[in-house]
């Protein structure tokens, strides 16, 4: 598109009829632009009463919901995602310094030697894709309903910073995350659960901290909600001691019945919306308790996913997962922090393919099962991958930003595609790069919305989750 | 008109008077408030001050630039208003795929604005304010201007709130606190005409006006007690939070408030309390992960002091200008790095601070050791033997060795980074791992060695200078390794003699409980002296740590090789060092290390002498002739006398002893300028990679010059925002007052005030009101009272019918302000209204209960330690005390919107939530709170009469709310009673509790 401003190419008639509309058609009056500026501008009185009434996206998306299993501490792409003969032949050398030129590295000192992959790699599916057999094989048996970007990059090499760009399209903290978004965008489809559950499982909870599923200056109700897997599942979920469920509800009663009367003489709206929060709180002890007891579920689903009632762990979170969003909460988030392999590389994939290898299989698989896959979207992938140089001895790996491998399933993405790779030493993303801010893109695109249109006004500026960034990627699109 | 909804018509009249404010007539154009925010908001994207990205080299935000696309003949038929109305989507303005189209009423506005000459003007933000003069006819300023703004909407003020709810508002806004029921009775009870004014007046001076204003401003200072990233682990800056609580209290004039945050370290003589307060600038986060490049992050931490600055003193948007030259407002992207400037050069430091207590102490413990002091000098030969002492210690320092300095390299992935300093030092920064093992390879081209030397150096970035890593500033040496040989490959390990030092403390156990084994595993490590460092055990090391008021020097460690190394060949010899750092804790998440700080490596080709090398701070001043000696440095020297001369013994002991009771310090984080200016480069597109020119330190020109003062200093930087010819400064506190007293600031985007913030509903009251204030000598105080004195603060809360309609957020200010307060707010207005509440103002933040879950993995990164508070001293403290860590901030208060402390946040969201209904319900401190007031209720109905039961309810109900009970609302409670009451196994006093403290009326401000 021209927007340069050549007076050539005025035509005399459209500049007339122009000219005609705005002397006769404008009388609006200045109070158009008053009208204009509230209409617009300023929340109506039932967004201020409930900002999480379900709401219609820009162009309707493939996906409702999205659950993403966030792999903290950057999974190793050139051990489990990408066979690279040339790294295997150049394993024990230096590599070449070109590659190194404006290298930053995080541990170890740019130039240590190539690492080969640790495993063997097998083709999966008809797509064809790279897996190390012995760490994916149920992944491997889905493969072709999954979409495989072996082209990530990011910007940090840092695990909170990276993880907070992941998270929320930004380095710096007290940004909105993408699933806050999610819910600023499209309301809540519960009114009994949160419509954003965030679950950890792994060594650790995310670097980034709870800023990774914040709502920063977006409304506080979009912020993701911690599930704990054992225990109450919701802070202060359970009764008291020693109050029983009628004493709750009487008291919720009472409570709400008072305030009730102090609605009817003051009519402050917000009383209301108060009452329905108690409401919902109430009806929240129920159903908490009842959709994250997995101990529901038949046998045959419990080994689907490998889950067992009672522990802590990511195929319960996923069997979670499955159960929350089936009940209408919009963006499930799954934290496992434990793929940090600076050494111990080999026991360290090892056991976390053993921890969620089977259940990300299953996740997908119970999905389609129920018909639910062609809506959900599930996101899996770390903060950046890792070098392949080598860090300490033999048996490890240091952050590296330019290349890492994610994967999407359902929601509208394509089955069996892989997307770009990278170059012989898995080094850099060579062919068709996704950047973390084109994948927000695409995932806000899946769900209906034009990335550079989905914004809120905060310091004078209409933010976004893409900052002033990312593009589509189409070529992931179903 | 005509066809429009009634409704539509209604809020269409209302919101023409809120977007036109008061002194402009609907068919006046004002430049400022009518025409700059659409061409803002549409065109300065692309054609604003940013020079990088404009496009076809033209430019909006300047009257020549649109005068360029404005025919003079024809100004309907000009560049300018063509590409407004045209559909040809290849030339519309602005571009469809960016922008939706000008609305008819811009264009019509527009279209005014240009048939009466385009006239141009400046961002009415951007000029200092002037005092307008208040409208006639109503004696107190505030308000005229809003009864003048009610004017154009046919709405009217709401009467005067109830004497109950005025002073529950009062009392909540001005101390954030519910009033008891005395205060109460006594305010109804006064007939006197000034009974408002004393009350105001008494609230004013209450010792919790700076606890709850201090809560205000540490929001916008981003306070929290941990470092935030990964490790975010503790920090200790509560004397930061206190120095605000006070500032508060004693009414620092706001300027010196500002002066001292940013710049009270450049002050002359700076106090303690001076430095403390530069911690507003330190509030940034620290990241601490491994293999973090300190200096990125240091950078990072300036960046969020310039933001912090402009969201909370300058009420202006800065971020952009980080990348590129602001879109909207005119800060250029070299003005950014000029502010940038001004706070890259301090060292990110620390002060150690004492309460006034811990500094009565010291003064103490100086006036006995001066006692026993000149006791020992007027012992008999005292003097012969002090001469000979000191001759003795100068002959040693003759005698030391020639030393070359190696700098060696870091060898290994461990994480741990250390830097290189000009004297051939190296600093660790960054992550400090709780135990290590760091190798260092270097070369020397000496002939021979025979000695090596180990120097432990102070630096500001340590903990109160170092010399370690700890929170001390100590550190800890298991063992000191050196290998050599000419082959880099094939070294081999030197055995060392027992290395000497100028601090060898008595053997001991480790303290286990400043460095713990995991889980409480048995620890068999021991620390002492410096011989310790070369035993060939890593159990046991040289420790540093001498007490309070001597752990932070430099020292001196020197070991002999047991065969001296002779160079062979031709290269150099090379080298490798061990540092063995075994005795901090075990977890690297939380303050655990103990390692090295700053250290110099040396050698020599001679051997050190059969003596304890001098401690280098005693060196430094037998190096001056005795006639220099300060008073301090005498003593220094006596001291050291009277520990070495047997003769001395018992009054050396009886010093040692004295300086067992010195305090501990309180770390507290602190900006401290350097010597040698640090050069600032602009980085092309905010990448730290990519340092383009150098900048000098210098403010924005489109706002006011520097004020007197060296133009290069922080503190002249200080002092010019707060100048009062500051366009933004006063508007902004005081707006940011104006919210926290009424919900929402007159210009609601409190944050910023420039092109793109909001039209401010009532501009000449905001500016009446920011003069007043400078007149008054910045008097916060005087502000406060300025705003609740008037009715439009003392208005009725109530909605009366068609109110929401017309204005839902109160923009108008038809009625009082009717809001849920913060969440410190919500959690002491639980505590006092139970009598749980302990009034202690100050102190070191405290731990509530909390699940314990949180603090670990994996819902936490680290293992993060929280020592639940019990007793009630700590337990039932106001919620400003509340210890706060980034990544797990306190729950309840996260519920209700406080917030994290990660940026600076100037205005909190307000939601209503389940998850709140939860945790007023169900928390265990809510519960503990209903427990207290059940009791209370029960204890004011000893008769155990229906009567007695309703009247303790109705006692209770008040001091929840304020006011009685109507007997509606008693029947309801007295039946929940009796309900409960002939329930098994039910708490009837606990019930009616549980209900009071969750009634909407207890949680928000009416």
């Amino acid at each position: 598109m021209n927007h340069s401003l050549d007076g050539s190419t005025l035509s005399g008639l459209h500049r007339s009829s122009s000219r005609r509309w705005f002397m006769r058609d404008c009388g609006v009056g200045l109070g158009g632009i008053a009208l204009n500026h509230l209409l617009a501008k300023s929340a109506s009185a039932s967004e201020i009463a409930n900002p999480l009434a379900p709401k219609q996206s820009h162009f309707g998306g493939t996906a409702k919901r999205v659950i993403f299993l966030f792999m903290g501490g950057a999974p190793s792409h050139v051990d489990l995602f990408e066979d690279k003969p040339t790294l295997t032949r150049l394993d024990g050398t230096i590599p070449p310094p070109e590659l190194l030129e404006g290298y930053r590295s995080a541990f170890i000192k740019p130039d240590n030697k190539l690492l080969g992959p640790k495993f063997k790699f097998q083709k999966f599916g008809d797509c064809g894709v790279d897996l190390a057999a012995e760490l994916m094989p149920h992944l491997g048996s889905v493969a072709d309903e999954i979409t495989w970007v072996r082209s990530m990059q990011t910007d940090a090499f840092n695990h909170a910073p990276a993880q907070i760009l992941m998270s929320t399209g930004s380095q710096q903290f007290g940004r909105p995350s993408l699933g806050a978004w999610t819910i600023y965008g499209l309301g809540s489809e519960t009114e009994n659960l949160p419509p954003f559950v965030v679950l950890s499982s792994g060594q650790k909870g995310p670097s980034g901290g709870s800023s990774n599923f914040g709502s920063g200056f977006l409304p506080s109700v979009c912020q993701g909600v911690p599930f704990n897997s054992s225990g109450d599942p919701v802070l202060y979920l359970s009764n008291p001691k020693g109050i029983s469920k009628q004493s709750q509800r009487n008291a919720i009663d009472a409570i709400n019945q008072l305030n009730q009367k102090r609605f009817d003489s003051v009519a402050d709206p917000e009383i209301q919306t108060r009452i329905s929060a108690f409401e919902m709180a109430y009806r929240m002890q129920d159903v908490a308790p009842e959709v994250t007891d997995i101990s529901r579920e038949s046998q045959e689903t419990l080994d689907l996913y490998g889950a067992r009632p009672g522990e802590s762990s990511f195929a319960n979170n996923c069997l979670l997962a499955r159960r929350l969003v089936e009940k209408g909460v919009r963006f499930v988030e799954l934290f496992h922090e434990s793929w940090d392999q600076h050494g111990g590389l080999t026991k360290g994939l090892q056991k976390n393919c053993k921890d969620t290898d089977r259940a990300c299989a299953a996740l997908i698989r119970d999905l389609k099962m129920r018909g639910m896959l062609d809506d959900t979207l599930i996101v899996w992938g770390g903060e950046f991958g890792r070098t392949p140089m080598v860090q300490g001895g033999n048996d490890g790996r240091d952050h590296h930003p330019n290349a890492f491998t994610m994967w999407m399933a359902g929601g509208g993405v394509k089955s069996g595609y892989i997307h770009g790779a990278t170059d012989d030493l898995g080094f850099n993303a060579v062919d068709k790069p996704v950047h973390v801010h084109d994948l927000n893109a695409t995932i806000l695109h899946l769900l209906g919305f034009d990335h550079t249109k989905l914004t809120f006004r905060s310091q004078g500026l209409d933010m976004r989750l893409t900052n002033v960034h990312g593009h589509v990627v189409r070529d992931l699109l179903a | 008109m005509q066809g429009l909804p009634p409704f539509v018509r209604r809020t269409f009249i209302l919101s023409l008077a809120i977007a036109t404010g008061l002194s402009a007539t609907a068919s006046e154009i004002d430049f400022s408030r009518d025409i700059q925010p659409i061409l803002s908001d549409n065109c300065y994207a692309c054609h604003g001050p940013d020079e990088e990205d404009r496009a076809a080299d033209l430019r909006l935000d300047t009257q020549e630039g649109v005068k360029t696309v404005l025919s003079a003949d024809s100004i309907l038929e000009s560049e300018f208003i063509h590409r407004i109305l045209t559909d040809d989507p290849d030339d519309a303005m602005p571009p469809p795929d960016k922008k939706d189209p000008l609305s008819a009423g811009e264009v019509e506005m527009l279209r005014k604005w240009i048939i009466d000459g385009a006239k141009w003007g400046v961002h009415w933000a951007f000029e200092a304010p002037e005092k307008p003069a208040p409208p006639a006819g109503n004696t107190h300023p505030v308000d005229a201007f809003v009864q003048a703004g009610l004017g154009e909407s046919g709405l009217s003020q709401a009467p005067r709130a109830s004497r109950e709810t005025l002073l529950r508002r009062l009392s909540l806004d001005l101390i954030g606190l519910p009033p008891p029921p005395a205060e109460l009775d006594e305010f109804l009870h006064d007939e006197s005409p000034d009974a408002r004014a004393k009350a105001i007046t008494r609230l004013l001076d209450s010792p919790h006006f700076g606890e709850r204003w201090a809560r205000w401003w540490l929001d916008a200072a981003r306070y929290a007690d941990s470092n935030g990233y990964e490790k975010d682990s503790v920090r200790y800056v509560w004397p930061y939070r206190d120095w605000v609580i006070n500032a508060f209290n004693r009414n620092e004039p706001y300027d010196q408030f500002i002066i001292k945050q940013v710049g009270g370290d450049l002050l002359e003589n700076p106090s303690l309390q001076d430095r403390v307060a530069t911690g507003f600038l330190r509030n940034s986060m620290v990241n601490e992960e491994g293999a973090i490049k300190y200096e990125q992050f240091r950078i990072e931490g300036i960046f969020d002091r310039v933001d912090t600055i402009g969201k909370s003193i300058l009420g202006l948007t800065t971020g952009c200008a980080q990348c590129h030259s602001h879109k909207y407002d005119p800060i250029q992207h070299d003005e950014y790095y000029g502010i940038f400037a001004y706070l890259n050069n301090a060292h990110e430091s620390t002060v150690p601070f004492y309460t006034g207590d811990g500094r009565k102490k010291i003064l103490e413990i100086e006036g006995s050791i001066e006692e026993i002091r000149s006791k020992a000098r007027q012992s008999a030969g005292a003097l012969e033997s002090l001469k000979q002492w000191i001759a003795k210690q100068k002959a040693v320092l003759k005698g030391y060795p020639d030393w070359t300095t190696v700098t060696p390299e870091l060898l290994g992935d461990g994480g741990q980074k250390f830097y290189p300093r000009e004297d051939g030092s190296l600093i660790s920064m960054g992550y400090s791992p709780s135990r290590s093992t760091e190798k260092f390879a270097g070369t020397t081209t000496m002939d021979s060695i025979q000695s090596l030397r180990l120097e432990l150096l102070n630096d500001p970035y340590l903990t109160f200078g170092g010399p370690g890593r700890s929170l001390e500033g100590s550190a800890a040496l298991s063992e000191l390794k050196l290998f050599a040989g000419a082959d880099p490959e094939k070294l081999v390990e030197l055995k060392l003699q027992p290395a000497r030092s100028d601090l060898d403390l008595p053997s001991r156990p480790i303290d286990s409980h400043k460095w713990p084994q995991k889980n409480g595993a048995k620890d068999d490590r021991a620390e002492g002296p410096a011989a310790f460092a070369t035993d060939g055990s890593t159990k046991t090391a040289w420790a540093t740590e001498a007490g309070p008021d001597r752990t932070n020097q430099p020292r001196l460690l020197v070991a002999n090789l047991a065969e001296p190394l002779k160079k062979s060949g031709e290269g150099p010899i090379h080298l490798r060092f061990e540092l063995h750092c075994q005795h901090g804790g075990w977890n690297s998440n939380d303050n655990h290390h103990r390692s090295l700080g700053r250290f110099r490596f040396s050698f020599s080709g001679e051997k050190w002498p059969d003596v304890n090398p001098v401690s280098p701070k005693l060196a430094a001043i037998l190096e001056k002739p005795e006639s220099e000696w300060t008073a301090e440095e005498k003593s220094e020297i006596d001291l050291a006398w009277m520990e070495s001369d047997p003769a001395q013994k018992q009054l050396a002991d009886a010093i040692t002893k004295v300086r067992e009771a010195h305090p501990v310090p309180v770390p507290q984080l602190a900006m401290q300028e350097r010597a040698t200016p640090r050069e600032t480069r602009l980085f092309h597109r905010g990448e730290q990679q990519h340092p383009r020119h150098a900048v000098e330190p210098h403010v924005p020109a489109f706002l006011h010059d520097l004020p007197e003062g060296d133009p290069q200093s922080r503190l002249t930087f200080a002092r010019w925002l707060v100048d009062r010819r500051s366009p933004t400064t006063a508007r902004t506190l005081v707006n940011r007052t104006w919210q926290a007293l009424f919900g929402t600031g007159i210009v609601e985007s409190v944050e910023d005030f420039g092109r793109q913030s909001t039209r401010p509903s009532h501009p000449a009251l905001l500016d009446w009101l920011s003069v007043e204030f400078m007149d008054s000598g910045w008097d916060f105080k005087h502000l406060i009272q300025l705003i609740v004195s008037s009715e439009t603060y003392q208005q009725d809360s109530a909605i009366r019918p068609g109110d929401w309609e017309n204005d839902p957020k109160n923009r108008l200010l038809a009625r009082g302000a009717r809001f849920r307060p913060e969440a410190e707010v919500v959690r002491d207005t639980q505590l006092a209204v139970s009598g749980l509440l302990n009034r202690r103002v100050g102190g070191d933040s405290v731990r509530p209960p909390i699940p314990g879950f949180l603090f670990l993995p994996p819902a936490s990164y680290g293992y993060k330690t929280w020592e639940e508070d019990t007793a009630a001293e700590n337990r039932y403290r106001r919620a400003l005390y509340t210890f706060r860590f980034r990544t797990v901030p306190p729950p309840f208060l996260a519920a209700f919107d406080a917030p994290t402390g990660e940026v600076s946040c100037v205005r909190r969201p307000q939601s209503t939530t389940p998850l709140q209904a939860l945790a007023t319900l169900n928390e265990p401190l809510s519960i503990e709170a209903a427990q207290a007031l059940a009791k209370q209720i029960e204890g004011n109905s000893k008769a155990g009469t229906p009567e007695s039961i309703r009247q303790s309810i109705g006692i209770a109900f008040r001091q929840c709310t304020s006011r009685s009970p109507e007997a509606a609302e008693l029947d309801l409670l007295t039946k929940l009673f009796e309900t409960e009451k002939a329930t098994d196994g039910g708490d009837a006093f606990l019930a009616v509790a549980r209900v009071l403290l969750n009634l909407d009326e207890t949680i928000v401000k009416s």
